[in-house]
């Protein structure tokens, strides 16, 4: 039985880990605490909706859709919001909030066309996967291979790639990597669109599993952020770690007590993680030189 | 002359409103293959002053030659500046932490190859040759600076964070020898560094205008280290240059000594 949970929890973790690579991206490169990624969340799942039951895409066309435009609505939040207000030397502090301020009009313009009610992406009868006592249902199998192979995708780019060298680096000091003769505009945009596929990615999967409304982007941006800070904040795969162990621990909370004590659980881990290591679990502590 | 700078003047206003000239018509004459040393006490503007040329600082007047051609470097952002060939060695920027020594080296270069997303993963052997050229590259200019066997050559793949402020410093500085830079601002190359690195640096810097035919331009307050160093020394004072000339000679000048070395 707790093999079950187990497994349920590390499928979990895979959603988490994508979200909060998506989250990471933006913050250890901009600084920008993006908390938007919710309403652009949102977005994906009812642009995932929409291309199922509007345009009758198969399942892997409607996905591919719904990542680019998710990809396209994440850039247009760096264009139209964050660069002009970095232009005016905006604090990071009136960033976040441009950023909340951000999520509300997206998830309020979704709420507004497509009503507030719970919606479904796939409403058959699908056979589950038995492997001795584990069950896995077709849309658990989607989210570990798709997640997984996007997450494997991303840890290439970011570790073999001279794109990912830039990208680590401009995380590092932005003064720097631009006296080394990079743009770093065009690197931003590079980062909001890979950021924007991540967190479609994450929305996808999630929704052909468990449906969709439009208040349904926060808790996961909160679950992928403490992923991110027990992970180790200033890195990318760290988020998996800190996304894994997240979902492996809410899974094995509703075990043992009940699904109502996970965010307990996910907060009273973040606050240890805080003041015992907060580093985070592969995080490390930089030389102060 | 590779640089120019003709009466720049900038002004800083405070949040009392005040206005403060920082900058009050600079003019200096930075000739190719030297190595000029900038002085003058803190607060003078001295680095404001590489912020302009840098692209760091936009609000100043004046004008800026570069290889002989007036360049509009309000209107250039940074990395374009940078482009154009003129490197920085900022007083605490050093390696970039979370990467390796090796891809510290490598981020330098001015070979473009596999930048563009994707284009690594179409053409992965000519992606792999210029990886190579670039290593080889960066192990030539760190056997070239610490000698054959040096122990920076077994910490390549080391986080640069592991290395020391000092150690930060001489390899950054070697580095600046990896890119297509023709002009180098270094800003307080010795500052905060173990007196046994001092001579490290004065041989790299030499070693880049003798061996690589670069020109550079130095913010420095240990006068030795200029003396030692710097063909030509400028000194920076009241927002004007008040007084430019051979080393020696400016190091020797009466008011330059009264004002700024106390003496």
């Amino acid at each position: 039985m707790i093999g079950q949970f187990i497994v349920n929890g590390v499928i979990t973790g895979v959603i988490y880990s994508l979200m909060a690579i998506g989250f990471a991206l933006v913050y250890n490169t901009t600084r920008i605490f993006h908390i938007a990624v919710a309403g652009i969340y949102v977005f994906a799942a009812y642009m995932f909706w929409v291309a199922k039951w509007y345009l009758n895409c198969s399942f892997s066309n409607a996905f591919m859709l719904a990542v680019l435009l998710t990809m396209g609505l994440s850039l247009l939040t760096e264009l139209a919001v964050y660069r002009p207000l970095k232009n005016r030397n905006a604090s990071t502090n009136v960033m976040m909030i441009a950023s909340i301020g951000l999520m509300t009009i997206i998830i309020n313009l979704i709420a507004m066309f497509f009503g507030n009610e719970t919606k479904v992406i796939e409403n058959t009868i699908m056979m589950p996967y038995h492997r001795g006592n584990i069950i896995i249902t077709q849309p658990q199998l989607f989210q570990a291979l798709v997640g997984g192979m996007v997450i494997l995708v991303f840890m290439f780019i970011l570790l073999w790639t001279k794109w990912g060298l830039k990208l680590r680096a401009l995380s590092t000091d932005e003064t720097l990597f631009e006296t080394l003769g990079f743009d770093t505009n065009q690197a931003r945009s590079y980062i909001f669109l890979a950021s924007g596929a991540l967190v479609a990615s994450a929305s996808c999967l999630t929704v052909y599993d468990v449906g969709l409304d439009p208040n349904m982007g926060m808790s996961v941006t909160i679950n992928a952020i403490v992923a991110m800070i027990i992970g180790g904040v200033g890195k990318f795969n760290t988020c998996i770690i800190g996304g894994i162990v997240l979902g492996v621990l809410q899974s094995l909370t509703v075990y043992e007590f009940a699904s109502n004590w996970q965010n307990a659980v996910t907060f009273l881990v973040l606050l240890i993680f805080l003041f015992l290591r907060p580093q985070g679990i592969a995080g490390y502590k930089q030389r102060t030189v | 002359m590779i640089l120019r700078l003709k009466d720049i003047h900038i002004s800083f206003t405070n949040a009392h409103n005040e206005t403060f000239d920082l900058l009050r018509g600079v003019n200096l004459d930075v000739e190719k293959g030297k190595i000029t040393a900038l002085i003058g006490g803190n607060g003078t503007g001295k680095t404001t002053l590489f912020n302009i040329i840098s692209g760091f600082e936009k609000n100043y007047k004046g004008k800026i030659e570069f290889e002989g051609h007036e360049v509009n470097f309000k209107r250039m952002p940074a990395y374009k500046i940078s482009m154009e060939g003129i490197g920085r060695l900022f007083q605490d920027g050093q390696l970039m932490s979370g990467l390796t020594l090796m891809e510290n080296m490598k981020l330098a270069s001015n070979d473009t190859t596999g930048e563009i997303p994707f284009v690594s993963l179409l053409f992965p052997n000519r992606y792999k040759q210029a990886e190579l050229k670039k290593e080889a590259q960066a192990r030539e200019i760190l056997t070239r600076i610490f000698g054959e066997n040096n122990k920076y050559l077994s910490l390549l793949n080391q986080d640069a964070s592991a290395f020391s402020y000092g150690e930060q410093r001489l390899l950054s500085l070697a580095r600046m020898l990896m890119g297509g830079d023709r002009l180098l601002l270094l800003d307080e190359p010795t500052s905060g560094v173990h007196p046994q690195y001092i001579n490290t640096i004065a041989q790299i810097i030499r070693e880049m205008k003798e061996r690589e035919g670069l020109t550079v331009l130095l913010i420095e307050h240990n006068m030795h280290f200029v003396r030692e160093v710097a063909d030509t020394c400028a000194y920076l004072d009241e927002g004007v240059i008040a007084e430019v000339g051979p080393t020696n000679v400016v190091l020797g000048n009466q008011k330059v000594r009264n004002s700024y070395l106390g003496l």
